[in-house]
């Protein structure tokens, strides 16, 4: 074994650990699990839709009222990530506390210049609130309820 | 270096103020209606009131001058007299608006009715403070996406809904032409900013015009049309303003139209004419002057001709505001293209209207107008005795003289005869055309037989109301809110006959 290779030792474990995991998991549930067949049991899985039938039946709304929630709360993630990665990076244009002078501008800093942070924030709270509300909406509405 | 973007928030604070309202609507608004889903008796006139306070603090804060902030170029709003003036038509054509959805309403829908209303009128005035494509573009989505479900909520019938569906889908993909047009506009110019976009033409820094930015001034133009109704583009209007209620029908006719003619002209720009000497010089305002000139003939003949045809009261409105369409296309396709330089041009020049102006006044007015004969329709149409066709208004003097004299006066308005605004606006459209260019005067000709044209339908629905008796001679019954909102709009248009002054002297300046 060259001196490179043994670095990936752990590695080489952890994929031989992971294969055995998943291969006993799905030999012991084959064997010793307990086999009922139901016909509900036997369909195809098609997200809790009937898979047999015409293809043009109506489609509950909840689903979409559902997604569309998820996805809401998604792209506030995405938006809050690169925030919160970049609000109080120090160092990259003087420490955090430090006016923003002209020799820091230069540089190409990921953070958000001192002057903004506090704009910044705020404009932060309003997205979170605005999307509080949302929810607020959603949840009086009765989204929530799977009736 | 950050006083633009710290300083952006004091330049839309009427803006916040219509935003926060509505999310006190949408916050409060569901817990007030039971869990049965009704409304406690007198909700809508709490969220009325509501939305009329609202409509104050923002006109007040519209009053206080905005900090002056150093022209950057950079800056993500831009505070004009433009602005000042779209917030005036907003600000007015709101307190109409929320009169007239103030009994269309139901209770359980009135907080979210009144919130897409104050979303709207914040979109429409934000259209005007962009300067930025992705700030315009956000903007003119903060208007369409709204008025998707105003249009619902006002009216849930089949009709309501087919309306509904057939505005939201023709919507959505004008928004995709206009987006797309846009993302080509910034391929070329390389800069979002369209203060800085201009320069970038204005400056000869592409010496040879690329061909892909035809295709993108094709396809804003397009998108934008949609909103206007210009004419390959006007086909949905009719089913929908039919289809849906009078309150939608009204925001329909005006706010896209403030919209898309706002937008248009913060995207083309406006002519320098003293680059135009140069012979090369080319501007996306100076390559769109002649498709706009189609656009308005073309608006202007199949509004006015298929309007002849109509007898619903609603259908016969919305080709009337295709028809203004075309007319205020006129003043458009004016404002964008380079007057002819010629003796008997710069003669006349001295007491020339430019086209800007002549626009913007006749889009006031004419916002006026169209709101209150709505205002009037949803005033006096009742489930058990409806306006909707024509032949509904028969006898209408006898049966509330009020109205139908309002109605007159409104009419009257939109024929563009004295003593109402109409009048000066179409003067104006007219001379800001004749005075412009060879072709401009052909666009006035047919402004001019257009009108004629117009006065035969407008005068008709008069003569209906006045000379023909109704079967029912009992007294019609008054929706107050929707009522105190004709008067408003009949007096105002009245009112700025006598004293246009005020208005032009402030839109003189919004062209220079």
């Amino acid at each position: 074994m060259s001196g490179q290779l043994v670095t990936f030792v752990p590695i080489f474990v952890f994929i031989a650990i992971l294969l055995g995991f998943v291969i006993t998991n799905l030999v012991l549930a084959h064997t010793v699990g307990p086999k009922k067949h139901t016909p509900v049991k036997e369909m195809p899985y098609e997200s809790g839709m009937d898979p047999v039938g015409d293809a043009r039946q109506p489609f509950d709304v909840k689903f979409y009222l559902v997604a569309i929630l998820f996805l809401v709360f998604d792209v506030e993630l995405l938006f809050l990530y690169p925030w919160a990665v970049s609000a109080y990076v120090e160092g990259q244009h003087g420490k955090y506390g430090e006016p923003l002078s002209a020799t820091h501008l230069g540089h190409d800093s990921p953070g958000i210049p001192y002057e903004l942070r506090g704009t910044v924030f705020g404009v932060m709270l309003v997205f979170v609130a605005t999307l509080a509300i949302a929810y607020v909406y959603a949840w009086r509405k009765g989204v929530f309820k799977w009736r | 270096m950050f006083q633009h973007l710290t300083s952006a928030i004091s330049q839309v604070l009427p803006e916040v103020v219509f935003l926060a309202a509505a999310c006190v609507n949408l916050a409060v608004g569901p817990f007030l209606i039971g869990d049965d889903g009704t409304g406690p008796k007198g909700l809508r006139h709490r969220w009325g009131a509501w939305s009329l306070i609202a409509l104050t603090i923002a006109a007040w804060l519209q009053c206080v001058p905005a900090p002056v902030v150093e022209a950057t170029g950079l800056a993500p709003f831009l505070s004009d007299s433009l602005v000042s003036f779209v917030r005036l038509v907003t600000t007015v054509t709101g307190v109409v608006l929320v009169l007239i959805n103030w009994n269309q309403i139901e209770e359980r829908d009135s907080a979210e009715s009144h919130a897409c209303l104050l979303f709207i009128l914040a979109g429409a005035n934000l259209i005007a403070l962009s300067n930025d494509l992705i700030i315009l573009f956000l903007a003119l989505e903060l208007v369409s996406i709204p008025t998707y479900l105003f249009l619902y909520v006002a009216r849930r019938d089949r009709s309501g809904q087919e309306s509904t569906l057939k505005y939201f889908l023709l919507s959505v993909f004008s928004s995709a032409l206009v987006l797309y047009g846009f993302s080509i506009l910034y391929g070329v110019a390389g800069t979002t900013n369209l203060t800085a976009l201009h320069l970038v033409f204005k400056n000869h820094q592409l010496t040879t015009m690329p061909a892909m930015l035809l295709v993108s001034i094709v396809t804003i133009v397009a998108g934008l049309a949609f909103r206007i109704t210009a004419v390959p583009f006007h086909f949905y209007a009719p089913d929908v303003f039919q289809g849906t209620a009078n309150s939608a029908a009204a925001l329909l006719s005006v706010v896209p139209k403030v919209a898309g003619f706002i937008a248009l002209v913060r995207i083309l720009g406006q002519p320098s004419i003293t680059a135009a000497i140069h012979l090369e010089y080319w501007s996306l305002a100076s390559k769109s002057g002649g498709l706009l000139y189609l656009l308005a003939v073309a608006t202007m003949f199949v509004g006015n001709l298929l309007a002849l045809l109509q007898t619903n009261m609603r259908r016969l409105l919305a080709y009337s505001s295709i028809a203004h369409a075309g007319y205020m296309l006129v003043g458009l396709s004016v404002a964008v293209s380079v007057p002819q330089i010629n003796d008997d041009a710069t003669a006349a020049s001295a007491g020339s209207v430019n086209g800007l102006p002549a626009l913007l006044f006749y889009l006031g007015v004419y916002g006026l107008t169209t709101l209150g004969v709505f205002a009037l329709i949803a005033s006096l149409s009742r489930p058990e005795r409806p306006l909707e066709t024509i032949s509904d208004l028969a006898g209408l003097s006898k049966t509330h003289p009020a109205g139908a004299f309002l109605a007159a006066v409104l009419l009257f308005g939109l024929t563009g005869l004295p003593p109402t605004a109409g009048f000066l606006g179409k003067l104006t459209l007219f001379l800001s055309a004749w005075s412009h260019s060879t072709e401009g005067r052909t666009l006035a000709i047919c402004l001019a037989i257009n009108a004629a044209i117009a006065a035969w339908y407008y005068l008709r629905l008069i003569g209906v109301m006045y000379l023909q008796s109704s079967c029912d001679d009992t007294r019609r019954a008054t929706g107050v809110p929707a009522f105190v909102g004709v008067s408003l709009c009949a007096v105002a248009s009245i009112a700025l006959f006598f004293a246009p002054d005020w208005l032009w002297q402030a839109l003189q300046r919004v062209g220079s």
